[in-house]
């Protein structure tokens, strides 16, 4: 499961986003937006994967595997966080 | 008794006391102590400019849910009443290019630029670091007003932004237009406490909306971009 880290501040001005955070300021792009978004609650990657193709159509290759990389890289951004697998 | 040398002037939006003890005789200790408020030394220079140091930190702390701060020198058309913000990082040559700006128009700081809601800056004319010599790490704080630089007016507006970048083998400046999100990223490194305010990229967007174009500019040598800072100087409302 994943879920957005809500921004200190959200600017979106001419189809562009731009978010505050703590220490940073990151400009997402549409992809990234929708998915920041649609995971404010927490949500699988499995219908996140859903809800972005609904949005944007399949990309080539595997659609899940592609938001997986997506979700890893807004995690390393630290602007999403995945939650504590059950047990650990 | 030991005269330590000072900024001849300075309007300072913070109230605070803190000790500076200079040991002449160099077997005292040697640092800050937060929790005592205190400053330790053996050199009065290198304690000036740790104590503005303090200042600045804490006037910035002071002001961080009221400013809009930018990370910059500012300058000023004393004629016009308009003022320049050249943002930067450390390093970048600001304080040169401030020295030389200063004396010919007028000094409003070096080091951060607080913007008010109504869009005036609240002028920081600290003393300037000025490098003993080019090879020296040690640097010593000069007034205003012994390197001759000129005063702003009491509440300066804002009239134009610049992000500048030294960049070696630029020997002739390169300047282009930014939009207002474009320099909007570009510009919150160079913020202070950004995420205190209240709405602030909103704030920060609508200060940038005043005064667009950003302008980025690189350059090698402060030579080279002096011209173009005197026009704008001139140019600016």
């Amino acid at each position: 499961m994943i879920r957005s880290i809500p921004p200190v501040d959200l600017l979106e001005r001419d189809g562009r986003t731009v978010l505050l955070f703590d220490r940073q300021v990151l400009e997402l792009n549409p992809l990234a937006h929708a998915a920041y978004r649609l995971a404010r609650d927490w949500i699988s990657i499995d219908d996140l994967t859903d809800l972005l193709v609904s949005e944007f159509g399949a990309p080539e290759g595997d659609a899940a595997t592609f938001v997986e990389s997506l979700v890893e890289e807004l995690s390393d951004l630290e602007v999403m966080e995945r939650s504590k697998p059950t047990g650990a | 008794m030991v005269s330590l040398p000072h900024p001849k002037r300075g309007r300072v939006e913070w109230s605070g006391t803190t000790t500076v003890s200079l040991d002449e005789s160099g077997d005292g200790q040697v640092g800050t102590d937060l929790d005592q408020d205190v400053l330790r030394g053996t050199d009065p220079q290198s304690l000036t400019q740790r104590l503005i140091q303090e200042i600045t930190r804490g006037s910035i702390a002071a002001q961080a849910s009221n400013l809009l701060m930018l990370h910059a020198a500012a300058v000023t058309n004393r004629e016009t009443g308009a003022n320049l913000v050249l943002v930067a990082p450390a390093g970048t040559g600001k304080t040169t290019l401030e020295r030389r700006l200063g004396s010919r128009w007028g000094y409003v700081t070096d080091e951060t630029v607080g913007i008010h809601e109504d869009g005036t800056i609240a002028p920081y004319e600290k003393p300037l670091s000025n490098r003993r010599s080019p090879q020296s790490g040690k640097k010593d704080e000069v007034s205003p007003d012994e390197l001759g630089l000129k005063r702003p007016s009491a509440t300066p507006p804002l009239s134009a932004i610049t992000l500048i970048r030294r960049q070696p083998g630029q020997t002739t400046p390169s300047v282009t237009e930014m939009d207002v999100v474009d320099a909007l990223i570009a510009l919150a490194p160079e913020t202070s406490s950004l995420s205190d305010l209240p709405a602030e990229l909103s704030r920060l967007a609508t200060v940038l909306d005043d005064v667009s174009p950003i302008l980025r500019i690189t350059y090698e040598e402060a030579d080279s971009i002096q011209p173009l800072f005197d026009d704008l100087l001139r140019e600016a409302k």
